[in-house]
């Protein structure tokens, strides 16, 4: 019988979370970068948008793979769950059910999937456009 | 399923109702906090409001009947379409999905007694009633809002609209934010906390995993909304500079405040939809959902994207593409989670043994119009695209489409299926599956056209059209479609109406239905379950070994907490139980509460400041007397710590 | 027979919390009060994102003639009413130990460190009132707009304060007071730590 040692809380919660707080972050310094830059009167911040744009969704689309590949990995070690024992935690008496580590780890993958496919089609198009151009 | 009580156990019964029965009357009503009682004023309330908002469309319809239309002036026609718009949503579906439907069911879904805080839900209903109320008063006055239901500053703003008009539409919507807002505190509550010793998460119905959705996104949205309204109305009140560009402010900040909440909005509106269609799918195709825990995670996962979209209604505002395309890439990949749930509903319905009674069929044209109003809405969050057919009917048929296509479809297919559990009879099936003939004809009829109109140029908005720009007939033909969707909606009341005295018995379960308020009596009894129910899966009352404990316990009375009015808490992962709770029996103090709010914004809106004090003043001993009243219910009623072995016995 | 017997045994094998230790949840109250700061919080998030908003759309922030915020005053008012975060977490401890003296104490105590504090930012925004007014300028709208929501939200405390108070002296510390003391802690932690983001915020043109 296999004895199968949970990731920490926190790896979990990487796991789970990172992809989408990554987007979330991103998406809204993102937004402030580009209306700080276009739609305010000149001089009064210079910034290198488009490499911020570009560098914030690549960053976050790492921190999405990387979610990703934890979700990977926790899913796979605890795919048989059945034939698998739960070890005790250190320090907390009461490890979560296995079933609902393994469920965790199809979520993170699924929402770090959706994170960083949005990331990259921002990170994509970014360089693609001229400064501050408008499409109207 | 007939049980027969031992004497011993009919008594702990007899207790239960007497305990849990309902004051008799008006007065009973007025004070009631029953959650079923609360669901029905809901229900009609909001029935009421569809009733006034497709007035509404019928005039709008009329008036664009053919060229130069003079049924309404151009002021009438801007006040009606506003209030069209407002009442459909604010008044008509938020209330009737989480407050008719959610209160109702959600309670007997999870084997619970009543809602977390049956006070408050009282509250929110008489503040909703109030909140409509308020807003019709504005109607009756002749001073509607008449900005659109988007109220765009300048527009709104009081140098362009003097009257009071935009008042209304400000301190309305902040009164009605107010009970939006509790009554997602009390879903999220209810379904974290009151489920059924046993059902852990992965033992919910799917429909709870929906209102959970909606209720945390309205939760997070409508904050929002009311802050904007606060700006609004300070601008005009007290001439704040927030959207006056001269002087530092900016009108898009309006309408990036409006879009933050207004587009977490429609998913707020479509997600209880979706709740119903997984409810009524299992019953219908006699088979578990597929991809149930991919259904869940789509529906919360819709929920939190979408509060990354809402620049996709300001495309054409000016902002640079750069700001854009965040909003292009969210939008084209939150349909990817849609697809999830219509793939997982379309193969349990291909896989399973269908039978085409009125809430499927429903079920059926809410599917095709989702995907219908899906697509264009893919075709939307393309920025070039949408830059041609914005403020277009095109954008007019998208959004009906998936509004009243794909989130009333539902709910007029639950009103069906919920229709036995809550009269005790059984509608008139014949005249259910003309009344769904109609009604699709009609939405498709009325609501194709407009993509071919809005292409072809016609904005929106607006109260007329000249002759020879070829957009006579489709608008004409819209109209019959408005009219005959119209006929189907007033049959799907008179069906109703008519078999709530004259239909047929209908029994406990009719359809053979897979969650727990079919395994309660039709109406359900006020305390909705004798028995705190056993449950192992999301199916509940599929698994009959367990339906059949619970009567073996009905029978020798355990499980039963027939003292006080009380139901059990448990913790909000595994449900395991956690203390037993004691809810209050009735209450006078949510319509006073309510009553003294309506004040606060009648004069706010009559600016007469002082009496606003006053009311604050009246407002703050009524919210005393509720928790003078709330102690000394809590005093009375010792809560009882949860049990520390309670194997049951077999 | 117990009416309570026969219910369901506990799905997740953990042994129950009997009475007297930590139950397995909070209670409901909690999960109400906590989520009804949560919409709080997202009213003076949307005020962040607007003074920001506005901070961006404009060359000059505050706008010529208004001069930027003194930090001192405010910074003093923060830091006092930051220093109900520990006297509110003494008030919930000696009411779950049942010591009515001490929760009333603690208390009253946080109750009057509120006050100050209020007491300070009237005098901010009255002197602020004499130097531009909120409806010159978008600037002044968003100041005056954050700093009154923010104090709103202390008037309201303080009200909660008298409330748990009266009731306190009134009954003791009963079940449901106990609550209503966690609950007030809790709403004094959120307003608190909004207190010093609304400083940071406000003071931006004085960083």
């Amino acid at each position: 019988m296999n004895v199968y040692r949970y990731p920490s809380n926190l790896l979990l919660w990487f796991g789970v979370g990172g992809g989408g707080l990554a987007w979330f972050t991103e998406f809204f310094s993102g937004l402030y970068f580009t209306w700080a830059q276009c739609n305010q009167p000149d001089g009064r911040t210079e910034l290198a948008m488009r490499s911020w744009q570009t560098g914030l969704a690549a960053g976050g689309a790492v921190v999405g793979i990387a979610g990703f590949l934890v979700c990977l990995r926790i899913y796979l070690q605890t795919h048989n769950f059945g034939d698998v024992a739960g070890e005790e935690r250190r320090g907390d008496g009461h490890p979560p059910p296995l079933g609902r580590v393994h469920f965790l780890a199809v979520c993170g993958m699924l929402v770090n999937l959706t994170a960083i496919a949005i990331m990259v089609m921002v990170a994509v198009a970014a360089p693609q456009l001229a400064f501050c151009q408008q499409s109207t | 399923m007939a049980t027969t009580i031992e004497p011993a156990a009919q008594r702990y019964v007899d207790e239960l109702a007497a305990v849990w029965a309902e004051r008799k009357g008006v007065l009973g009503w007025l004070t009631t906090v029953d959650h079923k009682r609360i669901g029905i004023m809901y229900f009609f309330t909001s029935l009421a409001m569809f009733a006034c908002g497709g007035v509404e469309a019928m005039l709008i319809r009329t008036q664009l009947i053919g060229p130069n239309g003079h049924v309404l002036s151009p002021a009438a026609y801007d006040e009606v379409f506003t209030m069209h718009g407002i009442t459909m949503i604010f008044l008509f579906v938020i209330p009737m999905t989480t407050g008719a439907f959610g209160n109702y069911l959600l309670p007997l879904m999870i084997g619970a007694r009543d809602m977390a805080f049956p006070r408050m839900n009282a509250l929110s209903y008489w503040i909703y009633l109030g909140s409509g109320i308020f807003m019709y008063f504005a109607l009756a006055t002749g001073h509607a809002p008449n900005a659109g239901w988007f109220d765009y500053v300048p527009l709104a703003s009081k140098q362009y609209d003097p009257g009071n008009n935009i008042d209304f539409y400000g301190y309305g919507l902040i009164f009605n934010g107010i009970a939006s807002t509790m009554t997602s505190i009390n879903i999220i509550v209810t379904v974290f906390k009151l489920r059924a010793p046993g059902m852990s998460l992965n033992r919910m119905p799917l429909f709870c995993y929906a209102f959970i959705a909606a209720s945390v996104a309205l939760l997070f949205a409508l904050p929002v909304l009311s802050l904007a309204c606060v700006f609004l109305e300070l601008d005009r009140e007290l001439g704040f500079q927030f959207y006056v560009a001269a002087k530092g402010g900016d009108p898009l900040l309006w309408q990036n405040l409006f879009w933050i909440f207004g587009h977490p909005e429609v998913y707020i509106i479509i997600l209880p939809a979706f709740g119903i269609a997984t409810a009524i799918i299992p019953t219908f195709t006699e088979r578990k959902m597929v991809f149930f825990p991919l259904v869940a995670l789509s529906e919360i996962l819709v929920a939190f994207l979408g509060f990354g979209v809402w620049v996709h209604h300001m495309f054409t505002v000016g902002f640079a593409t750069a700001t854009y395309i965040y909003y292009a890439a969210a939008s084209l990949i939150i349909t990817i989670p849609s697809a999830v749930q219509l793939f997982a509903w379309i193969t349990t319905i291909l896989t399973g043994t269908p039978r085409f009674k009125t809430p499927m069929l429903w079920i059926i044209g809410f599917i095709v119009y989702f995907i219908l109003g899906g697509l264009s809405g893919i075709t939307l969050a393309a920025i070039p695209f949408d830059t041609q057919v914005h403020d277009s009917y095109y954008v007019v048929a998208h959004f009906h489409l998936v509004i009243f296509g794909a989130a009333v479809f539902p709910i007029l297919g639950g009103m069906y299926f919920w229709f036995p559990k809550l009269t005790g009879r059984m509608y008139h099936e014949r005249l259910g599956k003309l009344s769904f003939w109609l009604t699709f004809l009609g939405t498709f009829v009325l609501f194709m056209p407009m993509h071919i109109v809005g292409i072809l140029g016609m904005p929106r908005r607006n109260y007329t059209y000249p002759a020879h720009v070829g957009w006579t007939l489709l608008n004409f033909i819209e109209t019959i479609g408005g009219y005959i969707t119209a006929a189907g909606l007033v049959l799907v009341v008179l069906n109703l109406a008519h078999s709530m005295r004259h239909g047929e018995p209908s029994g406990n379960d009719p359809w053979g239905g897979d969650t727990l308020e079919w395994s309660t009596t039709s109406p359900p009894p006020p305390y909705n379950y004798p028995v705190i129910p056993t449950v192992s899966s999301p199916y509940a009352m599929w698994d009959t070994e367990d339906r059949e404990r619970d009567n073996r316990r009905l029978a020798r009375g355990e499980g039963l907490l027939p003292v006080g009015h009380r139901t059990p808490t448990s913790t909000a992962q595994d449900a395991d139980i956690d203390e037993i709770a004691s809810m209050p029996s009735s209450s006078p103090w949510p319509p006073l509460v309510a009553l003294s709010l309506f004040g606060v914004f009648a004069m706010l809106l009559l600016d007469h400041y002082w009496i606003v004090v006053g009311f604050l003043a009246v407002l703050l001993l009524t919210v005393l007397g509720w928790h003078q009243g709330a102690a000394a219910h809590a005093r009375a009623h010792e809560v009882v710590p949860a049990p520390e072995t309670g194997t049951p016995h077999e | 027979m117990s009416d309570a017997a026969g219910l369901p045994r506990r799905v997740s094998g953990r042994p129950p919390a009997s009475s007297g230790h930590r139950r397995g949840a909070q209670p409901n109250g909690m999960w109400g009060m906590a989520l009804f700061l949560c919409s709080e919080v997202t009213v003076f998030g949307s005020l962040f994102g607007t003074y920001y908003y506005l901070d961006f759309r404009v060359r000059h922030w505050p706008p010529d003639g208004i001069a930027a915020p003194k930090v001192t005053l405010a910074a003093i008012s923060t830091a006092i009413i930051m220093l109900t975060v520990p006297t509110m977490y003494a008030a919930v401890r000696s009411a779950r130990r049942g010591g009515r003296h001490g929760a009333l104490g603690w208390v009253l105590l946080s109750m009057l460190l509120q006050a100050a504090f209020l007491g300070l930012q009237v005098a901010i925004f009255r002197s602020d009132l004499m130097q531009f007014s909120p409806r010159g300028s978008a600037y002044g709208s968003i100041y005056f707009t954050l700093l009154a929501a923010h104090d709103a939200h202390v008037i309201i405390g303080l009200a909660l304060d008298i409330g748990v108070l009266w009731n306190l002296w009134r009954h003791g510390v009963e079940r449901y007071w106990l609550l209503g003391v966690r609950g007030l802690a809790l709403y004094w932690y959120v307003i608190d730590v909004l207190a010093v983001i609304v400083l940071f915020v406000t003071l931006t043109p004085s960083l």
